[in-house]
């Protein structure tokens, strides 16, 4: 038996598939204080956690983008163990409708450069948090958002953060279920169910179902 | 003379090991008639029988080829996915009536590759992949045919599969072997941005060359537990078919069990099997007589007439207008 043996050296290394997640966070002058350094801390505790875990840290893929004043990339996609957090600061005006379309087109950018590789990719995802209520038009991208959700080609996390977060505008980003309340300023929980969820879709294999742990939400969203 | 020799092997992945949950990938090899069918298939992770799902297909499509090799071969492509589609799924209908489940938990892949003397049928439905090894080189025959996404890929009980069942035929003449495996063990062994084979799929097919397949598909099992579990958390599947072609003095000069396994016997009949064969060999110009050349090795008049017909059905031997001579 000792003569027929394979090496681990010889076997091919094939790209883990990706999970494209783009946060989309309102980080207009309402957000200003303990809420953006909840939001920052929660951020943080995101990557750190997407990077323990064995899986998701080769599958995981962050890009950050902002949307208070004007509609900044924080953070580009990259292999999350060459990228650093960003620092939000809050300030502005909440245009969500250009920040979403942002975080579509990099989205887009992301899986072509997936596929031009040959690099293997799960159903992208779209993190979107806000305070407020958007202070641009937002009938293109949320039509987009729907419209790709609806098709299964995205899936959509609308978050609202505190009592002033316009609920019935982050629904119209989200056709399938309603967006969901932060508990307080449970951004550390939210985060660490998001990277749980990342973790399960990364193993994720043909055929199967992954269901989102809706037990723990209750840890972080008011139902 | 030459033969088809296999080997095959699956293990529970990391994954479903942790769950508990049982290997939802199934093999098959199958000899009859002269046809030799390999066959795969991966059940789907979220079909609660897919294990069942995925022994049923291999063992469905294993038989029809058997029994309509030649037809297949002659008939439309299209109506040979549409009878293998239809044929499995009429087993899982019955097998859902008795598990009381939809005909989807039994949901699996499809990858299969029949060969009859020098022709070949293949077919893949879903993921996975099949190799050719022509020459040194391990080429691709058929690679996965997915969703866009990673955990999305095409079963027997999709909406129209017989569609998405590639069907290739051809002339296996100028092909040594074939390899199919699940998706778990393409990610080890089949490289998807070069389209290139590990070097691994060239070496398991020279094991098969010098060993018996029971050992090979032990050795397999083995190296896929200790090493594939590294590389990948699915369940991991290799179903492998090699071509061996060997002269009667190099047959002679084998270790007694792999001339056992060549020519389908137990150790102590070899003996006698190789008499036959030489006499053969050194009477190929007299015509076949079988009281003559059972008078002549001693053996009885029924014996030889079934080890004539065993070689001419295994191909070793071939009747040329009332001769016997070796191929």
């Amino acid at each position: 038996m000792d003569e027929m043996r394979i090496r681990q050296e010889d076997l091919v290394q094939n790209p883990t598939p990706r999970v494209p997640i783009c946060l989309c966070l309102d980080t207009s002058g309402s957000m200003f204080g303990e809420k953006i350094r909840e939001l920052n801390e929660g951020v943080r505790l995101f990557f750190s956690a997407i990077q323990s875990d064995e899986v998701a840290k080769y599958a995981a893929e962050i890009c950050v983008v902002s949307f208070g004043g004007s509609v900044t990339k924080k953070l580009d996609f990259a292999s999350i163990e060459r990228q650093n957090t960003p620092e939000l600061s809050a300030d502005g005006g909440t245009p969500m409708g250009e920040g979403v379309k942002l975080a579509l087109n990099l989205l887009d950018q992301r899986k072509n450069e997936y596929a031009g590789a040959g690099v293997d990719y799960f159903q992208p995802w779209l993190v979107l948090m806000t305070d407020g209520e958007p202070t641009d038009y937002i009938d293109a991208s949320a039509g987009q958002v729907s419209q790709l959700v609806s098709s299964r080609k995205l899936t959509v996390f609308p978050i609202g953060i505190g009592e002033d977060a316009n609920m019935e505008v982050l629904a119209r980003f989200s056709p399938s279920r309603p967006p969901l309340r932060l508990k307080g300023l449970n951004f550390k929980e939210f985060f660490e169910w998001l990277s749980q969820s990342v973790s399960r879709v990364s193993q994720s294999t043909p055929g199967e179902k992954v269901e989102l742990d809706m037990t723990t939400i209750k840890g972080w969203a008011e139902l | 003379m030459r033969m088809w020799k296999s080997a095959r092997a699956r293990i529970q992945g990391r994954q479903h090991l942790s769950r508990n949950v049982p290997c939802q990938d199934s093999v098959c090899w199958s000899e009859e008639s002269s046809v030799h069918v390999a066959a795969l298939a991966d059940g789907a992770g979220s079909a609660k029988f897919s294990h069942f799902g995925s022994e049923m297909a291999v063992n469905t499509v294993s038989k029809l080829l058997v029994d309509g090799f030649d037809a297949f071969w002659m008939g439309d492509p299209q109506d040979f996915a549409k009878t293998i589609a239809e044929t499995i799924l009429s087993r899982f209908s019955e097998k859902a009536n008795e598990l009381n489940c939809l005909q989807k938990e039994l949901a699996c892949t499809l990858l299969f590759v029949a060969v009859k003397d020098d022709r070949c049928i293949a077919g893949h439905l879903g993921d996975g992949v099949i190799g050719k090894k022509v020459g040194e080189r391990v080429e691709l025959l058929s690679s996965a045919d997915s969703g866009e996404y990673a955990n999305e890929t095409f079963f027997v009980t999709s909406k129209e599969a017989w569609q998405r069942l590639r069907v290739f035929r051809g002339d296996a003449s100028g092909i040594d072997g074939f390899i199919l495996m699940s998706d778990g063990a393409a990610h080890c062994l089949y490289d998807k941005r070069s389209q290139e084979f590990s070097v691994v799929t060239r070496q398991v097919f020279g094991w098969l060359e010098d060993n018996l397949s029971t050992k090979v598909s032990t050795a397999l099992e083995k190296n896929m537990a200790e090493v594939f579990i590294g590389t990948t958390t699915d369940d991991c599947s290799l179903v492998i078919m090699k071509r061996v072609e060997i002269s009667l003095p190099q047959l002679s000069k084998l270790q007694p069990e792999l001339q056992a396994e060549f020519l389908g016997c137990s150790s102590r009949g070899v003996p006698n099997k190789l008499k036959f064969l030489y006499s053969v060999a050194t009477g190929a110009e007299i015509k076949y007589s079988p009281s003559v050349l059972a008078k002549e090795l001693g053996l009885s008049v029924t014996t030889v007439r079934g080890y004539a017909k065993d070689f001419l059905l295994r191909g070793f031997v071939k009747n040329n207008g009332g001769r016997l001579v070796l191929t």
